[in-house]
This record gives C-alpha cells, structure tokens and sequence, in this order.
C-alpha cells in the first residue's frame, strides 16, 4: 500500500474498530449505562497511539516532498488520486498534530460515551486528511461531506440542547456543501476533468458563479459569516474537545485550504478587482462583527468561539488581497489561528474541569491555583491580538502588508476601501486585545470568586474542596504545547513556518524581509488603541465600584471588579445597546456599528443575512403548508378528480407529442 | 432454458402451495423464502455470466418473428436482480410480519404471481406477453394491497384498480395500434420495421397513449395520485415491493423498452420526462415533509425519487442513464429498507404515526441502524449508493447544459435531507411523548431483524462496492440505452 493511503485510512479503520468494540455505548440518550473504566482506558489508549503514529505518517509525508499515488476507479474521469505536496502534507501534519493533541487531552475526562467520542475523533481524522490528500475533486467532494457528517455526529456528543446545534450546523454546513458540489460542476463542465490541478481560469462570466459557489463552501466551512451561526451555539452546547478540534482547528484549516487553492490554482483573479475587493469585504465585515460580539460575551466559550470567526475575517482578508505576501499571510494566520484557537478553547476545558463553569461572572483569581493554564492562556491571548513576538503579530503584519501592496501609488478612490479594511483590520485586533484582557482579568486575575474559593480556598475548617492545584497534566499538557508553538512560530517565524509550511505552498515564490513600515504602525496602533479601551472601561467601572455607601446591602459589593463590567459602557451607550440587545437575545447575531441607531436596517440586515438560512427554512416552512394544502385538495380522496387529472394529463402528453413535427 | 425459469419458477412454487395450504398453513413460510432465495441467487449468477452480452430463449423453439422471446439484456439484467432481491428480502420479512394476518398462504400465493409477473415483463421480448405479465403484476398487486380487508385497504385498492385499469387500457391501445402498424408484435422486429419504414403518424399517436399508461403507473405528478392512497395501506412487505420494484418495472422498463428501443425517442418526449421528473421530486418531497404518517411520508418520497430516476433518462447523456440506472438499484433498496423499517416500527409499537414515537434509538438498535443507512442513502450522504446515482444524474444534466435544473435539482437535495432528519429525529432520537409506553418496547423479531440487516448492509455496499457495480451491472444496462433503436437488429442478428 501506498504510504498516502494510511494517514486516510488507518484512523478510519481502527475509528469503526473501536465504535464496533464499543456499540453498547452508541446510543445517544443512554442513561444508566455502566461505564467500564479499564476499557475506555483502553479506548482512549489506542486511539491516542493511532493518532500519534498518523502524526509520525503525516511527518514523514511532509518530509518526503511530492508524492503521487492513482489507481482508476469509476471512468468518467473519476480516479482514485491522491497527492501530497507542501500544502497539502502540511495541512495533514497539524490535522494529525491536532488530533493527537485532543486525543491526549481527552483522556482524562469522564464520559459516558468514550467509544463514539474517540472513534469519530479518529474517522474524522481520516476524513480530514482524506480532503487534504485528494487529487480528484470527486474524491474531494466525498471526503468534504463525509467531514460534514462527522462535524454533526461530533457535535451531537454534547448537551441535552446539542441536537438542535448539530442540526442547524449540518443545514448550514449541508447547504454550503451543496453549493461546492454544484461549484465543482461547473468548474467540470469549464475545464471537461476532474483532477484537481493549476486551472487558473480567468473569472468570466460563466466561470464568476464557480467562483463563487466554491467560495461559498470553503467559507461556511471556515465559518465565515454570515455562514458562522452555528458556532457560537455549538460552542454552548458541544463538548469543549470538540469545539477545540473541530471549528477551531480542522474545520479552518479545510475551509482555508479550498478558499487558498480556489484563489491561487483554480482561478486568476488579478483581473477582476471587483472580486478581490468583494471578498475583502466580507473578511473585513466577518473581522470587525464577530469582535464586537465578542466583545460583550460573558462565557468564556462563546467568546473564543466568536474570536474564531473573527479570525476567519483575517484569513479571507488576507487570501483576497490577491498578492502573494497577502497570501502567505493568511496562509500563516490559518496555522496560528488553529494553533491559538485550539489552545484557548483547551485552556477554557482545564477551567471548566477545575471549576465546572467557564462563565466570567462566576471566575476569578484562578491565577495562583492554575499557573500553567494561566501563561498558556496569556501567550494564546496576546498571540491573537498581534503582540510582537507571538506569531499573531507576524501573520497580521503579513496580512496588512498585503493590503498595503494592494495600495494604488496616487491618490484614487480605489484606496478608499483598501483604507477602510486597513483600519478595521486594526480596530479588530484592538478590540480582540481589550476583550482577552477582558478574559484574563477576570478569569485569572482579580480576588478568587465565590465558585472558585471554595475550590482552591480552604473552607472555614481548613479543608479544601479539591487540591488547589494544576489541572492533570493530560490537561496542561497539551495547552503549554500549543502556546510553545506560538512563541516559536513568532521569534522564528522566517525559520520555521513560513520557510517549511507556508512559502512551499504557494505557487509564487515571495522573498520579503521583515521591514518597520506602515504595518508595523498600524499593529503597534492596534495594541495601543485596545490598551486605551481596556483602561478607559477599567477606570469607569472602578470609579463605579468606589462609590460605596456605607448601610447598603454589602453582597453587591464584596465582589471585586468583574471583567465582564469593563464594556458595559460599550455596550450601554446610545446607538449600540439596542442592537446589543437585540444580539444577545439572539434576534440577531452581528452587529454593524455603522448603522447603529437605525433599527430599520438593521432589521432588513437581520433578515437577509444573519438569519437567511433560517429564514429560507422557516420560508421553505411557509411554503410547503400552502403546497401540501393544496395537494390535499387535490388528494381528497375522490376517484373523479384522480381520474380528471390524469385524463388532463393524457391530454397534454398528446398535445406535447403531436405530430407537429412530422 | 434457465431464463425460463424466472417466471416459471415462482409460478410452479405457488400452485404447489395452492395444494399444501391444505395439509399445513404455515407450508408457505419456507417454500415461498426458497423460491425467492433460488431466484436472487440466478440473477446474481446471471450478472456474473452475461459480461454485458445479450441472450435470447425461443420459446418452443420457434423463431423469432413468429413464436415468444424472451430477450435478456444487459437492462432486464438489473432489473432481475433489483426484483428478486427486494423479492427475496419481503419473502424473509413476510415470515415473522404476516403472522398477525389469517389466510398466510394466500399471501404468498399472490406474491409469488408478483414476482412472476416482475420477472416475465423484465423478460418478454414481445409486446402482448408484456402486456399480459403486466396485467398479472396488476391483478396481484390490487388483491395484496387489500389483504388487509379493513375499509381503507379496500378503497385504496379500488382507486388503484380503476386507475390502473385505466392505465393499462390505453397501454393496450397502444400496441394495438403498434400492431395494426407494423403487423407484427415481436418486439425487436418492430423495431426492425419501424427503423426501416420511419415513424408515421398512427406510431405517433401511440406514444404518448403509451407513455400515459407507463406514467400512471410511475406515478409522476399529475399522474401520483393513487400511489399514497395504495402503498401505505399494503401489508408492509407488500409496500416494499411495490414502492421498491413495482412502480418500477411497470413504468421505467416499458418507457426505455419501447420507447428507447422500439420507436425511438424524440427530444420532446425526453424533455417531457425530464420536466415531469422534476415537478414530481419537488412535488413529492414537499408532500413528504408534511405527512405524520410513516408509510405514508415514504410513499410520497418515492413519488420524488422515481423523479429523479426519470430526469435522469430524460438528459439523454450516457452519465444521465447510468445514474438513473444506479438510482433504480439504489432506491429499491434504501426504500424498501425503509418500508420495513416502518413497518418493524409498527410491528413493536402499533403506532405509524411518527409525531407520537420517539426515543426508539435505544430500544431497536437494528432498526435503528438500518434506518440510519437507509437515510444516508436517501439524502445522498457518502459513501452510501445514493450519493453517486445523484452525482452522476447531476452530472449528467450540466453536460447536457440544464443548468438551472441540476442547480434545482441540487436544492432538492436540502429538501430530502430535511425529510429524513425528520423521521430519525421524531421516531428514533428524541425523547418519547409521555404516554407513549417505551420500557415494553422489544426489538423485532430475529428474521425481520437479519432481512433489514440484509438491506442496510447492501444500501452501504453498493456505495463502496460503486466502481465494480457500475461496471458489472450498470453499465450494461446504460448500453442498452444508448444502443437505442439497434436493439432490433441486435436481437434478431441472435
């Protein structure tokens, strides 16, 4: 067997091992099932040496250079090909790297359902590297959807409420699907093969709606908006594992994958500004709705999960600047994000482990009690708002300078919207700065909450609840990795990512040298702006805590500042707090800050955006009521009338088939 | 001389059973699975013999023009195979099912002339011996449909007689006028004749008088409106066959038979399947996600897939044909799957009516995961069959530049999804409403249980196994479709 066949199929194969081994635990609702610790031991052991030896494969994949493997399977152009190149063994590296990681990381936990969890950890896997690896788009397609099933199955291990989140996420994730079928039929019927290759295909009219459809799935995937509502929900409802393996890590780095080689293989589009400008656009707008959302989370989950869209804003920004350093930065930004991402939401699992809650309100001074979660956290969290020298602040400047490549040297308005994405790239990581000290502040920070004292505080007779110490360090572990990583990928960033990962990818060589310019200034900027907010915030909810009277109620004010305080003022300013409102009741998920007070258009933006899928749906609702009125009408039961409709039938077949055409 | 044997056998099976319902009530039980058994294992041997050849058995010896054929292609091929294994699967099924109903023996009885009927019309190489089997896949099919002699069995039967019989009647002027025409009823020299002399207008008036027959038989919108009345209320095993395999053979095997083969198709009567394909998956999809009942939601989502199996003949692209051929593969087994499924369903709980179940996931285990590949298959999910028959229907109405029905036909794929995550989710995942007594819920029977099995398992293969399926039976039967016309000198150069 080929060695590209194994990272596909070995996780697959010991995946349904485990889940045939395990079939007592595959119900969903199983309650009073006794849970067998020696053989989830097991479970999560041998799944645990799967992931590393897919790892090991996937490391040597990606150290083997270019590696093709075919055999024919279906005709019609179909065959089975794979092909390892530097982008696509590099993708598998940190899939398999991730898996590993999660594998790890979940061994610890109690669940009633370790066989099904492990082995769709595993299939899924194997399906993700299946996409990586597929030279075929037929193939690709196939292991797409089959990630799609997956994503609904994993999601499904979660809350009593997960069902309706893995149900709404496979109608989005279905749906885009779709669409990329549809793209890749087009595209077939353009090009006349299915073999995935260096198309490059100028944008007409004709190969525009490819363009576009294809996008569509690689977007929804990456959870781009406005295809990203099932993630701050998943977040909710899913278990943290998942959150931190699949929409963190996989999911981005699938969706970036196709969005990188639609760009750069499939089609040209330096011709089209439109284009480029379009799906700057949408990252801009993805950037600065997903932060302001983020913003004013209370739940850690929630936060890092709209943190994740936001980075998505970045990494489409980035690849649609069209320039190869804007490329290489968006490829890097995918790498990092997956790295912080994964990183945080683990941070947020070890919290929730140590404390059950990873609401802002109920944490605090979780510092002393759990120094490694805490540092890891910190790094991950000054990673994503672009500090030097985490890897946040060289993918941004990459990306930033790519927007500035896009720059026209006189003065046009066609760097008006060039601007504009500069300065919401900007204010986003100012905002994605101000709400991670937001998290860290009061997560780790400040006096020790009620829910964490009486975890790591001894009681009044001297005993602890738990020990206040680290999480185990299955826990730690891994989260300590994933911050390493985003030192290394930051002090190193020419050595190591970009020199093996990200310029081998690119079918355009880049030599560029890190260079103080307008970049620099703008993330300087951004880190000094989210300082300026955070302080602004802090001051005023201090200067609020300090008007203490003495005779009140003292309750309220024996907790000390709560993080989540800090943007109250945000958020209870004019234009924004009905909007704010409205999003948190759900009525709709993002906010643009530019039509602030008027409702009107933000209604219409409600409808047609955020809520468009469920409103096709509950439309497609609408409308299957008034047909299927109509057809029982027609269904009553009445002889004559079946008779009448098919004789109206008949009448119209000879119409039809007459012999006009003799 | 083996061919013979495919009508004959069932035939022979029932008059013997005919003679020992009257020692042993239950003689039918085994007999009937045997002779089902006996048959799948001949078509399964056929696939692996023919290698894509034709082979012709005169009867009596008699030669072609004069005496009866029957002609085995590479086309009746897959449909022998599709017949007797959803044959075979109902007979197992019936074992344990039909015990509940008196007068065992005579179900069988009549199943077996099913069967016969199927496998004869697959077989006849004359259009009168067509017509006939069809009459007796016709008369079975209205007795078995009110085996249940309530009062809804029996008016559904009658809807379906009188549609039928109107159906069948036009068929018959149809090949009358066929005869009158051409002087002969021997399918492949008509053929020969009509390439020979060209279409007249008395042929054209037979088309569509023909094609009226076959889509009422179909059941495409708007000639549907028996078939939610008469499958549901069909003994479950019946319900298979007759959503599996009936509608079928009665329909999609006479349209590409005589039509591709004898008279030839022009591209109006293309577009006619193509557009009446794709009304009916809409219409049949949006009706399915309304129903509450079981049997008959899956009643409604075959009315939509026979519709994509006509659209994809009406594309007239060989990747066309051999998606509808898979889809005929596919959705006889993920439906009739489906249908036992429902009716294992009804069998442990008495209750069709899927708002009121719930939470049987836990209870059914097989069941459960039967039905589950039976939605995987259904909504087009990898790698189960029904995602590449879709694919390749997809594709092949983007090469013959429908764009805008592929993209609807793409949407229509969110739709089946959406009926299918309906019924996991109201009659297996979910909770139970409360009065619904869960704890003495049992699983089904062990010989319902290994026929799902049977099914489940195949629905997942012909995914799988999709490659060397294609190439052992469904390419073949594309052949035949794109020979068109050649069939009659084909056969008669035999």
């Amino acid at each position: 067997m080929n060695i590209l066949l194994y990272p596909i199929f070995l996780p697959i194969v010991i995946g349904l091992i485990i889940l045939l081994i395990g079939s007592r635990n595959l119900q969903v609702a199983s309650f009073n099932r006794r849970i067998n610790p020696a053989a989830t031991k097991t479970i999560s052991l041998l799944s645990l040496i799967t992931a590393l030896i897919v790892l090991v494969l996937g490391f040597a994949i990606f150290s083997a250079g270019e590696l093709n493997y075919s055999v024919p399977w279906i005709s019609y152009g179909i065959d089975f090909s794979l092909r390892a190149y530097a982008f696509s063994s590099f993708c598998v590296l940190f899939a398999s790297f991730f898996a590993f990681l999660i594998c790890l990381y979940s061994m610890k936990a109690e669940r009633h359902s370790a066989a099904t969890y492990y082995s769709f950890i595993l299939i899924n896997l194997g399906v993700v590297n299946g996409a990586f690896l597929s030279n075929n788009f037929i193939i690709f397609i196939l292991f797409w959807e089959l990630a799609a099933v997956m994503l609904y199955l994993l999601i499904r291990i979660g809350n009593g409420n997960s069902y309706e989140t893995a149900t709404k996420a496979l109608y989005i994730i279905g749906f885009s699907d779709f669409c990329l079928l549809l793209g890749i039929v087009l595209l077939w019927n353009i090009t006349g093969r299915f073999d995935i290759i260096h198309y490059s295909l100028p944008v007409t009219r004709y190969s525009l709606l490819a363009f576009i459809l294809m996008t569509i799935g690689a977007m929804a995937k990456a959870g781009a908006m406005p295809f990203h509502t099932w993630i701050p929900d998943a977040s909710k409802d899913a278990s943290i594992e998942v959150m931190a393996y699949l929409p963190a890590s996989l999911d981005k780095l699938l969706g970036i994958y196709l969005l990188a080689r639609i760009c750069t293989d499939f089609f040209t589009l330096s011709l089209s500004h439109s284009l480029t400008l379009l799906l700057c656009s949408f990252g801009a707008f993805t950037i600065i709705a997903a932060v302001f959302m983020a913003l004013i989370q209370t739940n850690m989950k929630k936060l890092i999960a709209y943190m994740n869209i936001s980075g998505a804003g970045y990494m489409i920004l980035g690849i649609g600047t069209n320039n190869s350093i804007g490329i290489a930065g968006g490829l890097f930004y995918m790498l990092s994000t997956a790295l912080w991402t994964s990183c945080l939401f683990l941070c947020a699992g070890s919290v929730e482990h140590k404390t059950g809650t990873t609401d802002l309100d109920k944490l605090g001074g979780l510092s002393k009690a759990m120094p490694l979660t805490f540092v890891a956290t910190f790094i991950a969290a000054l990673s994503i708002s672009g500090v030097p020298p985490f890897n946040g602040f060289f993918s941004k400047w990459m990306i930033y300078q790519g927007l500035i490549q896009q720059l026209p040297t006189s003065a046009s308005p066609q760097a008006l919207p060039i601007i504009l994405f500069l300065v919401i790239a900007m204010f986003g990581s100012a905002l994605t700065l101000a709400s991670f000290i937001k998290v860290i502040h009061s997560v780790f920070l400040g006096q020790s909450s009620k829910v964490v004292a009486q975890f790591i505080e001894p009681d009044k007779s001297g005993n602890y609840k738990s020990k206040p110490t680290e999480v185990p360090w299955t826990l730690w572990f891994p989260t300590v990795i994933l911050a390493c990583l985003c030192v290394i990928f930051g002090v190193f960033a020419y050595q190591v990512p970009l020199k093996y990962f990200v310029f081998p990818s690119l079918p355009s060589t880049f030599i560029g040298v890190w260079q103080p310019s307008l970049a620099t200034l703008l993330i300087i900027a951004g880190i000094i702006i989210g300082v300026i907010i955070y302080f602004l915030g802090t001051i005023k909810t201090i200067r609020k805590a300090e008007t203490y009277i003495y005779g009140e109620d003292p309750e309220i004010f024996q907790q000390n500042v709560r993080g989540t305080e800090f943007y109250l003022t945000i958020s209870d300013a004019k234009p924004f707090s009905s909007i704010y409102k409205k999003a948190e009741a759900q009525v709709f998920d993002f906010y643009n800050w530019a039509f602030g007070s008027a409702k009107a258009i933000a209604n219409t933006f409600f409808i047609c955006i955020d809520r468009m899928l469920e409103n096709i749906y509950i439309g497609i609702d609408h409308l299957t009521k008034i047909v299927s009125t109509f057809i029982s009408e027609l269904q009553g039961g009445l002889l004559q009338i079946y008779l009448y409709w098919s004789l109206l039938g008949l009448l119209i077949l000879l119409l039809l088939l007459g012999p006009k055409r003799l | 001389m083996l061919i013979l044997l495919f009508p004959l056998l069932p035939i022979i099976s029932a008059l013997c059973l005919i003679i020992l319902e009257r020692f042993d009530e239950d003689s039918g039980d085994y007999l009937s699975s045997a002779t089902a058994f006996v048959l799948f294992a001949m078509a399964v041997t056929i696939i692996f013999t023919l290698n894509g050849g034709v082979v012709v058995y005169h009867l009596g010896g008699w030669g072609s023009p004069l005496g009866v054929d029957l002609v085995l292609d590479g086309f009746s091929a897959l449909f022998l195979v599709v017949i007797n294994l959803v044959g075979f699967v109902s007979m197992l099924y019936s074992i344990e099912y039909m015990k509940k109903f008196t007068a065992k023996a005579k179900f069988y009885i009549l199943h077996l002339f099913l069967i016969a009927g199927l496998n004869g019309i697959v077989l006849s190489g004359d259009i009168f011996n067509f017509y006939v089997f069809m009459e007796i896949v016709a008369f079975a099919s209205y007795a078995l449909i009110a085996f249940g002699v309530e009062q809804l069995d029996l008016e559904a039967s009658i809807r379906y007689q009188v549609l039928g019989t109107v159906g069948s009647f036009f068929v018959l002027l149809g090949i009358g006028i066929l005869y009158s025409v051409t002087g002969t009823l021997d399918l492949a020299d008509m053929s020969r004749f009509i390439s020979q002399t060209g279409i007249n207008r008395a042929i054209l008036f037979a088309v569509p008088l023909l094609l009226f027959g076959f889509a009422l038989k179909a059941a495409l919108v708007p000639f549907h409106a028996w078939l939610p009345d008469a499958h549901p209320t069909a003994p479950t095993p019946v319900s298979a066959m007759l959503s599996g395999v009936v509608i079928k053979v009665c329909s999609i095997y006479g349209i590409v038979r005589i039509f591709f083969g004898v008279t030839g198709v022009s591209p109006t009567l293309l577009q006619i399947l193509l557009y009446a394909g794709l009304i009916s998956i809409f219409f049949g999809a949006f009706s399915a996600l309304r129903q509450t009942d079981f049997k008959r939601l899956l009643a409604y989502s075959s009315i939509s897939q026979i519709g994509y199996i006509m659209l994809g003949i009406g594309t007239g692209t060989p990747l066309g044909y051999a998606g509808a051929m898979f889809h005929i593969l596919n959705h006889a087994t993920f439906k009739s799957l489906f249908f036992i499924v429902a009716g294992a369903v009804e069998h442990s709980t008495g209750e069709r009516n899927i708002t009121k179940l719930g939470g049987l996931s836990d209870k059914m285990p097989v069941t459960f995961l039967s039905s589950l590949s039976a939605s995987f298959s259904l909504g087009g999910v990898p790698p189960f069959g029904g995602f590449f028959s879709k694919l390749l229907i997809i594709l092949g109405l983007f090469k013959a530049g429908y764009l805008t029905v592929g993209l609807l036909v793409v949407l229509s794929a969110v739709f089946t999804l959406a009926y299918f995550l309906k019924i996991q989710r109201n009659v297996f995942l979910r909770l139970p409403t409360s009065h619904f007594p869960l704890p003495t819920i049992k699983e089904v029977p062990v010989l319902m249980r290994v026929s799902m099995l049977i099914l489940a398992i195949i629905c997942l293969g012909l995914g799988l196994a999709f490659p060397w399926i294609l190439k052992a039976i469904v390419e073949p039967a594309v052949a035949v479709l794109t020979n068109g016309c050649k069939y009659g000198s084909l056969i008669l150069g035999l």
